[in-house]
């Protein structure tokens, strides 16, 4: 609200007797057509032309410095697009192709396993082999001369050989 | 209405940096505003460079207005650069009241108060009021404020302001009279 569009009756009122408010009022709108007659003095022409170069180069720092800020920003959002992607690939690749670093127990165990299905195999390479062995002893035994009887013997401690050395490990 | 339009057109474009902006504001406020400084510190070369203060400050305060009455929120800022400069006054004063006991006349910060320009009748009585009266009597007369802006801008209760602006604008009254 304007000074002019003022009750000042109405507002010294809350405070005075309608008298003493009456005459506030007046005091106030004298005083005020009092300082009214009494223009201080404006400002030169001069300064306000100095005002307005300080005002055009404040404006032109300011839009450098936004422009500046802008620069950055835009480097470091660039920049943490960059590193989050890395990371994001990173940690895809590693989901896809999971790499045993630390050996924990379900990659022991399965560890163990594999070498357990290893030594199955040799196992029953091994059994083959002592079938072979075995058939080709009962071969030799089985009504065959004196000629055979020493091939017999070997063919005996070979198993036997081999017997010992899977038991040994 | 228009005027009002007008403003809010050139406030905008000051937002927005306009050149041409701050340039119509400066010669609507800087009548007013240089008035106002003139009264509160009867100094043409302190007024010169708190309007200047001011209207460079401006550049970056600008933004920060969100309507409401400008002339209110204008001459806010010109009442802290004042008081701001009113502080600054003050330690200057201390300091060469500090360098006095200590006898130090080689060091003596210079008289920074250069004598008053003018000796118009106004601004004698004016003078003569205490300094917290003077600016309210000031900011109501320049700045175009009701008793209820001058209050939310002072953070005083209306009865303090009316009654402080009352016996200024009484005492102008009775010794132009």
């Amino acid at each position: 609200m304007k000074p002019e569009n003022e009750n000042l009756e109405e507002l010294f009122g809350k405070f005075l007797n309608e008298n003493d408010a009456r005459k506030a009022a007046e005091d106030i709108t004298q005083g005020e057509k009092l300082l009214n007659e009494y223009p201080a003095p404006k400002p030169e022409a001069a300064l306000l032309l100095s005002i307005q170069a300080r005002i055009n180069n404040k404006l032109r720092q300011t839009k450098k410095h936004r422009s500046i800020s802008i620069g950055y920003w835009s480097t470091a959002t660039a920049a943490a697009v960059l590193i989050i992607g890395f990371i994001s690939i990173t940690l895809l690749n590693r989901t896809q192709h999971p790499q045993i670093t630390d050996r924990p127990a379900f990659a022991v165990s399965l560890e163990t396993e594999d070498d357990f299905l290893q030594d199955d195999y040799e196992l029953l390479l091994l059994a083959a082999q002592l079938q072979d062995i075995e058939d080709e002893f009962m071969a030799v035994q089985s009504g065959l001369n004196g000629y055979y009887s020493n091939i017999a013997d070997e063919l005996e401690i070979e198993l036997l050989e081999i017997n010992s050395d899977f038991w040994k490990g | 209405m228009a005027e009002i339009n007008d403003l809010a057109r050139i406030i905008d474009g000051c937002k927005n940096g306009n050149s041409e902006s701050f340039e119509k504001l400066l010669s609507l406020y800087s009548g007013k505003l240089y008035g106002y400084f003139f009264r509160l510190t009867n100094n043409r070369s302190v007024s010169d460079d708190l309007l200047s203060e001011l209207f460079v400050k401006l550049v970056e305060k600008i933004k920060f207005y969100r309507g409401g009455n400008f002339d209110a929120w204008i001459f806010k800022i010109a009442s802290n650069i004042f008081n701001d400069y009113l502080r600054a006054k003050q330690r200057d004063k201390r300091l060469g009241t500090r360098l006095d006991d200590l006898d130090l006349d080689q060091i003596k910060t210079p008289e920074k108060e250069t004598s008053p320009d003018t000796t118009d009748k106004i601004q004698t009585i004016l003078e003569t009021l205490d300094s917290d009266t003077r600016e309210l009597v000031m900011l109501r007369f320049y700045g175009q404020l009701s008793f209820k802006e001058l209050a939310e801008l002072r953070r005083e209760p209306i009865g303090t302001v009316l009654s402080k602006v009352h016996r200024g604008l009484k005492t102008i009254r009775q010794m132009l009279e």
